[in-house]
């Protein structure tokens, strides 16, 4: 567990030196929630639908942006520039699991720029969220298990398709096929609640409605408790169910490895 | 202008060549945006729908000012994408230099021989057939005024995302660390124009109409096309001059980009 400790502790100090970086990416931060306030008001203001109030979309839209902030990763991508200049033998030979190390290493980089983006946001929306409805004592339990087991999901699927870069002349291209599977099936976009029913049908048949959707839902109580452990559950089943795909892809990677010089 | 002329036709034969290396890789991208940018395309939809009306716009409407933001980035990006990203590390390794002894001018040595980036062929494609669902659906009639209208305002737009990039570009003469400011510029500003300027405050629709003119890049035209009100007491010509700001804030960069090229100093290396 050390060993883990001390890459999460080095990325993120290798982050904490880029201070401009962080201070724009508040700016950006900030105006992207901004939009999000603003479209959400003219929407909601129509009174269309009465299934959305206001601070549960803000509650939805700061819940997502920090799970996504934070669980932000070029699996792909590090692995590529690994294979190409040869490091990839250095870090097999690493006494520490490889997906241990990139998890550490993904928290240890994205946690300081998650924080200093949420913070801001989430104080501007203390402004406008007066009306909201907090969890009671079942559901804040059962949502933090929930987002828990939400962000180590995103994590396992974005590890496993990274790994498909030892197939893979380039592969810049999966977090395109990540983000636009993510956004539709995920509900990170626009809550499922508002989907047509084929849409929300097939998002049941994929893991990724229970990264951010199934909490934020548990989390706004629009989950009674026994359908909470339902969804939990299915989380888990992804987890294991992926995590062992995983091991065999790592060890079929592993074995047609060939580091050309390095 | 037949130098010109030969000379851009040799250079896009090289980056066709590049990219065609990698076939599979090729296609393989050209499928992940078409997923990706079809997700929000899709969100957006279903967002607006869901409500029947964003200020004035139905779902299809608003589809059409994505799908004009997307299909201009995909035309400027494909002549200044390469550059200007690519400029910073080409100042770093010392390459730039060799630009400033050719005998064309540095900027548009720096253009051609980034290469035009055939890859936005996806971005292109899933915005046209975007328009062109969300046209029918509101049985738009297409003549011959409005389609020129449409080609013009595309243009005018183009040259606003390359004048964007252009002017992103600028800060590498200044510092060759990674630059936010681009990505101020270039992403979170233009989130803004997804939807109809009209739902923001007055402040945000000034500033995107008269400081980072980006509304003129999808909402006016699509205002004009589709007879929508423009923010209040804003001059009733606005719509209209799409190709005209294009114009406008493309030289504008380039004069930027002089200037910061009159600054810049070399690495030595």
């Amino acid at each position: 567990m050390r060993k883990y400790w001390l890459v999460f502790k080095k990325s993120l100090k290798s982050e904490l030196t880029y201070r401009a970086a962080a201070l724009w990416g508040i700016v950006g931060a900030g105006l992207s929630f901004l939009i999000q306030i603003f479209l959400w008001q003219a929407l909601l203001s129509t009174g269309v639908r009465n299934d959305t109030s206001f601070p549960d979309m803000l509650l939805y839209v700061l819940i997502n942006s920090l799970v996504l902030q934070l669980t932000r990763a070029n699996v792909a991508g590090v692995i590529e520039t690994a294979m190409i200049d040869g490091t990839i033998s250095m870090e097999l030979l690493r006494p520490i699991s490889y997906k241990g190390y990139m998890l550490a290493h993904t928290l240890g980089k994205n946690i300081y720029g998650a924080l200093t983006a949420t913070l801001p946001i989430l104080l501007l929306s203390l402004f406008f969220l007066s009306g909201a409805v907090l969890p009671d004592l079942v559901h804040i339990p059962l949502f933090l298990l929930s987002a828990l087991l939400g962000i180590a999901l995103k994590f396992e699927v974005t590890y496993l398709a990274g790994l498909t870069a030892f197939w893979l002349q380039r592969c810049w291209f999966i977090r395109f096929y990540l983000t636009g599977l993510s956004s539709i099936f995920g509900g990170t976009m626009v809550p499922i609640w508002f989907y047509p029913e084929f849409l929300k049908t097939l998002s049941y048949w994929l893991p990724f409605r229970y990264v951010t959707f199934e909490p934020i839902n548990i989390f706004l109580m629009k989950t009674s408790v026994e359908q909470a452990w339902v969804s939990i559950l299915a989380a888990l089943l992804w987890m294991i169910g992926l995590s062992i795909v995983d091991k065999l892809v790592w060890r079929a990677a592993t074995k047609k490895l060939t580091v050309n010089g390095g | 202008m037949r130098d010109f002329r030969r000379l851009f036709s040799s250079f896009f034969k090289v980056a066709l060549r590049r990219e065609m290396a990698y076939r599979g890789t090729f296609i393989a991208g050209i499928i992940g945006q078409w997923i990706s940018y079809g997700a929000t395309f899709l969100g957006i939809y279903i967002m607006v729908s869901s409500f029947d009306i964003l200020g004035g716009w139905n779902g299809s409407e608003v589809l059409m000012l994505y799908g004009l933001s997307v299909m201009s980035y995909a035309i400027g990006a494909s002549f200044f994408y390469n550059f200007s990203r690519g400029l910073a590390s080409r100042i770093r390794s010392g390459e730039f230099d060799a630009s400033l002894t050719k005998p064309i001018h540095p900027f548009l040595h720096e253009v051609f021989s980034a290469g035009y980036n055939v890859g936005y062929i996806s971005h292109f494609t899933v915005s046209l057939i975007i328009m062109a669902i969300a046209l029918r659906s509101i049985s738009f009639t297409p003549t011959v005024q409005r389609v020129l209208f449409l080609i013009l305002g595309v243009l005018g737009a183009s040259l606003i995302q390359g004048a964007s990039l252009i002017a992103a570009s600028t800060m590498s003469f200044f510092t060759v660390g990674n630059n936010p400011i681009a990505d101020f510029l270039l992403w979170d500003m233009k989130e803004f124009t997804n939807y109809p300027i009209t739902i923001f405050p007055k402040g945000i629709q000034f500033v995107l109409t008269f400081i980072l003119p980006f509304a003129f890049m999808n909402f006016y035209p699509a205002a004009a096309l589709l007879g929508k009100a423009i923010p209040e007491g804003y001059p009733a010509i606005l719509p209209y001059l799409s190709p005209l700001v294009g114009a406008l804030v493309f030289a504008l960069s380039i004069l930027l980009w002089n200037w910061g090229l009159k600054h810049y100093k070399s690495t030595g290396s």
